[in-house]
């Protein structure tokens, strides 16, 4: 790296830890938790009504905020998946795979401990790629197109038989329905209705968040009211809590090679515009999963499945900035709407700002990682509090947790359809969960769909006319190969096991 | 006493049905509607106009994105509220009257009509779409595009089936004798842009402010204005004069460098593709306001559109304004109407071979 992008970072640093200029990013990461916290709302709500009221401010608070924005929005979703099985947003959904059985367990502290750190930890390893590629940025933000993305669904929805659980034969049944599911709504080539049966609101398709809030957390809420369990985590004293926040922390050093890897992948899928942020989580997921020795416990409280996606999860920040600041294209809403707020101040993502404004784009990256920190040790400071809440009765549990899922159906886009796709995603998923049906696979595959199809659509078309060779290109080969590796390997390496205490 | 009496009855009056024009909006809160979500180009031009027409009305704006079925959504909230002046919001009747008009499905088939259904208060920007390639395409100009297009399909990247550009892209390719094909599915203008500097397609349709720092920083070469450039404020800063479709005579002579900007009229056909896809972004309230409300709304909006303080505004902010009042922005998308109704069948004839 040269000597100026070193001088511009350290210089960045000194202006995010100087006075006043410190308390831009600390306020900033305190309202992104709030917000995040809160079902339905997130960061780009935050940015859009923060927007006006920073019109007369000079670029470096901008930065500053508007990068705390960003990176304290991350984490505290997580934390209502944890406990209560509602996700805050699409991204950290996958937490609640794993994390909410573990709440169960009476593991909460652990979760959260081991959720807090792979999200810092994951935010670093993001920002420190995004910061390593600045130099080459634009040909990489360039570099993944059609193909690329084709073969990252393909290399997710490979994962999926692995997400089945005991069943291969439910789990593929149960992807299929979510592929189906995918299908709702308008074509992205020809824009014809798909499977609407003649009702508007189904026209955009279904809507990640509201059937994440059905599908686990109305469902949980049917499944609690129905054992007659008496708390989430089985017990109403505190004391006998197991896991501690100590061992969750502990689990991410130990699973360190797994938490690296899903943090490369949360950056690298973080470029893809639009999609990116939305299936990092889930491929991390199935990564972690496919690529687990044993993995018979995933789905049902491995704290490996929490460390890959909330990893993932951060580390895609880092990635979407890739687009946003070498070309001026939004990874997500997020950073559409920080683009919107460059613009606004002048600053013209690209060359000029890689170039010109270096020192800016490493006070907004700083910011973003020191916000990232905030939320994760807030989260950990908080962990006793947070996991008491699952020893409360649930019979005073049951009405808040229906009130926040239905609350952050209806506010996230503010369209009452949402509740009804919620509610009935709530009867799906507790049937699926009480008749062992996994729910994963739909989950996953409904995520995915979108990815594949848009893509295959236009790889295929590209190809036919002769713009893109597919098998030309290396990281499309190179992704075949993990691909490949990523179905294959498993089972002989299964198979080598046995052979090889068999000989012994 | 008469005048004491009716003094008392207008105060007692919630929202002050004797009130003169927007008094009524006084203190209240107004929904403004947007068919993008957060951070999108909708969005960015209701959030710089917010404030502004908050201090003239001195009522509270909530900006509402519902950008649900590209649009519709919102278009058809506008549309059914109560014409009380507290529901405003902003329209892409180009997409609308598109959407309408080559009834794809149930669903666009059932739009709002933009030129009947509302009140029309004013544009604040005509769409200014041009023909852009990326840098490395190997296509300098237009005429380049031409030589291209002789030994070649010109690819062109466009969003779907059921968008204005779509809608407007065959009719212009005929005029100026492009041969084509089109690959749809990039959904977002950011994508059409990606899929150019990657050098997938040679081609895009946008609007000039949506690709203006690409432009700027020499990213995307602008090929041709496909639609009148008269009154877009970002012409000015384009590296370089570019044709105009349609002006003096066959757009595809304009590659030899004559000076374009410097006709004055269109042929007919091009005037169509212009007034097709140039309705713009309107701000409407539902149909049947009180007259002196609407007349109020519409003079408030005008004056702040031109204010220059809104204008300063919306420079920082790269966003381009074209405003025009609602007389005129209601005979332009009349005047797109007619065209789009007179092309429909050739639409649909594009539309019906992309399915296939």
């Amino acid at each position: 790296m040269d000597t100026t992008v070193l001088d511009a970072a350290l210089e960045g640093l000194r202006i995010v830890f100087s006075w006043p200029y410190i308390l831009y990013p600390i306020a900033g990461t305190l309202l992104a938790m709030v917000f995040s916290a809160t079902p339905g709302l997130n960061s780009a709500s935050l940015m859009a009504l923060a927007i006006p009221i920073t019109y007369g401010w000079e670029p470096i608070p901008v930065m500053l905020l508007f990068g705390a924005f960003v990176g304290g929005a991350t984490f505290m979703g997580s934390v209502t998946a944890i406990l209560f099985n509602v996700p805050g947003k699409a991204s950290n959904a996958v937490a609640l795979l794993d994390g909410y059985p573990m709440a169960q367990q009476g593991r909460a502290k652990e979760a959260i401990g081991s959720a807090a750190t792979a999200s810092a930890l994951g935010a670093t390893v993001g920002i420190f790629l995004l910061i390593g590629m600045i130099p080459v940025m634009r040909s990489a933000a360039i570099a993944l197109g059609p193909a690329e993305y084709l073969m990252i669904a393909i290399w997710g929805l490979t994962m999926l038989a692995a997400l089945a659980g005991n069943s291969l034969v439910r789990g593929l049944i149960a992807a299929g329905l979510g592929f189906q599911l995918a299908f709702i709504g308008y074509d992205p080539r020809t824009a014809e209705l798909r499977f609407t049966l003649g009702v508007d609101y189904l026209a955009d398709g279904l809507s990640l968040v509201p059937v994440l809030l059905g599908l686990f957390a109305i469902a949980e809420v049917i499944d609690l009211l129905a054992s007659g369990k008496e708390t989430i985590a089985g017990t109403r004293s505190f004391e006998r809590l197991q896991g501690r926040m100590i061992d969750g922390v502990r689990a991410v050093f130990r699973h360190f090679w797994l938490f690296m890897r899903s943090s490369v992948l949360g950056t690298i899928i973080g470029a893809i515009p639009g999609i990116g942020g939305s299936v990092a989580g889930y491929i991390a997921y199935g990564h972690a999963s496919q690529t687990a020795a044993d993995n018979s416990q995933f789905g049902k409280g491995d704290v490996r499945g929490v460390i890959a996606p909330e990893a993932a999860a951060d580390a895609k920040d880092g990635g979407a900035l890739i687009p946003t600041l070498a070309l001026g294209i939004p990874g997500g809403t997020g950073t559409a709407v920080l683009l919107g707020v460059l613009t606004l101040h002048g600053l013209t993502p690209g060359r000029e700002m890689l170039t010109d404004h270096l020192v800016l784009v490493f006070v907004l990256i700083w910011s973003l990682f020191l916000s990232n920190w905030m939320t994760s040790l807030l989260g950990v400071s908080f962990v006793n509090p947070l996991a008491r809440l699952t020893t409360i009765h649930t019979g005073r549990l049951v009405p808040v947790i229906l009130v926040v899922a239905a609350t952050g159906a209806i506010q996230y886009r503010g369209d009452w359809g949402d509740l009804a796709c919620a509610m009935a995603f709530g009867v799906l998923g507790y049937f699926m969960k009480r008749y062992h049906w996994p729910r994963i696979p739909l989950v996953m595959a409904l995520a995915l769909a979108p990815l594949f199809e848009n893509s295959l659509h236009l790889t295929l078309r590209l190809q036919e006319l002769g713009r893109i060779d597919f098998w030309s290109r290396p990281m499309v080969l190179v992704l075949l190969v993990l691909t490949l590796l990523t179905v294959l390997l498993p089972p002989f390496s299964k198979r080598w096991k046995e052979l090889r205490r068999h000989k012994n | 006493m008469i005048k004491k009496v009716l003094l008392v009855l207008a105060l007692a009056c919630p929202g002050g049905i004797w009130a003169d024009g927007c008094d009524a909006l006084q203190g209240q809160t107004i929904r403004f509607i947007v068919p993008s979500q957060a951070g999108g180009g909708y969005d960015a031009y209701s959030r710089l106009l917010q404030p502004f027409l908050e201090g003239s009305l001195n009522a509270r704006i909530v900006i509402e994105n519902r950008p649900q079925a590209g649009g519709l959504v919102a278009a058809v909230m506008i549309r059914d509220a109560d014409p009380d002046g507290r529901t405003l919001g902003i329209i892409n009747a180009a997409g609308l009257l598109a959407a309408r008009v080559s009834a794809l499905d149930t669903a666009t088939a059932r739009a709002p009509d933009p030129s009947e259904d509302f009140t029309v208060l004013a544009r604040v920007v005509a769409n200014h779409m041009m023909l852009f390639t990326g840098r490395d395409s190997g296509i300098s100009d237009l005429g380049e595009l031409l030589r291209i297009s002789a030994t070649r399909p010109v690819v062109v990247g466009v969003r779907d089936a059921g968008s204005a550009s779509y809608f407007v892209f065959p009719i212009a390719a005929r005029y100026l004798g492009l041969n084509y094909s089109l690959v749809t599915g990039y959904v977002g203008s950011s994508s059409r842009v990606l899929a150019s500097l990657r050098g997938e397609v040679d081609i895009i349709l946008q609007t000039l402010d949506s690709v203006m720092p690409y432009v700027k920083s020499g990213e995307l070469v602008p090929l041709l204005w496909v639609t009148d450039p008269a009154g877009a404020s970002q012409r000015g800063e384009l590296p370089s004069k570019v044709p105009v479709l349609g002006e003096s005579g066959d757009g595809s002579r304009q590659a030899g460098g004559a000076d374009p900007l410097g006709a004055d009229t269109l042929e007919p056909e091009a005037a169509a593709i212009s007034a097709m896809l140039s309705a713009g972004r309107l701000v409407m309230a539902p149909r049947g306001l009180a007259p002196a409300l609407e007349t109020c709304l519409q003079d408030t909006l005008v004056e702040l559109l031109h204010s220059n303080d809104l204008m300063r505004a919306a420079n920082a902010a790269g966003l381009s304004l074209d405003p025009a009042d609602a007389s005129q922005a209601l005979a332009e998308l009349k005047m797109s109407r007619r065209y789009m109704e007179q092309y429909a069948p050739l639409m649909r004839a594009a539309i019906d071979e992309t399915r296939q």
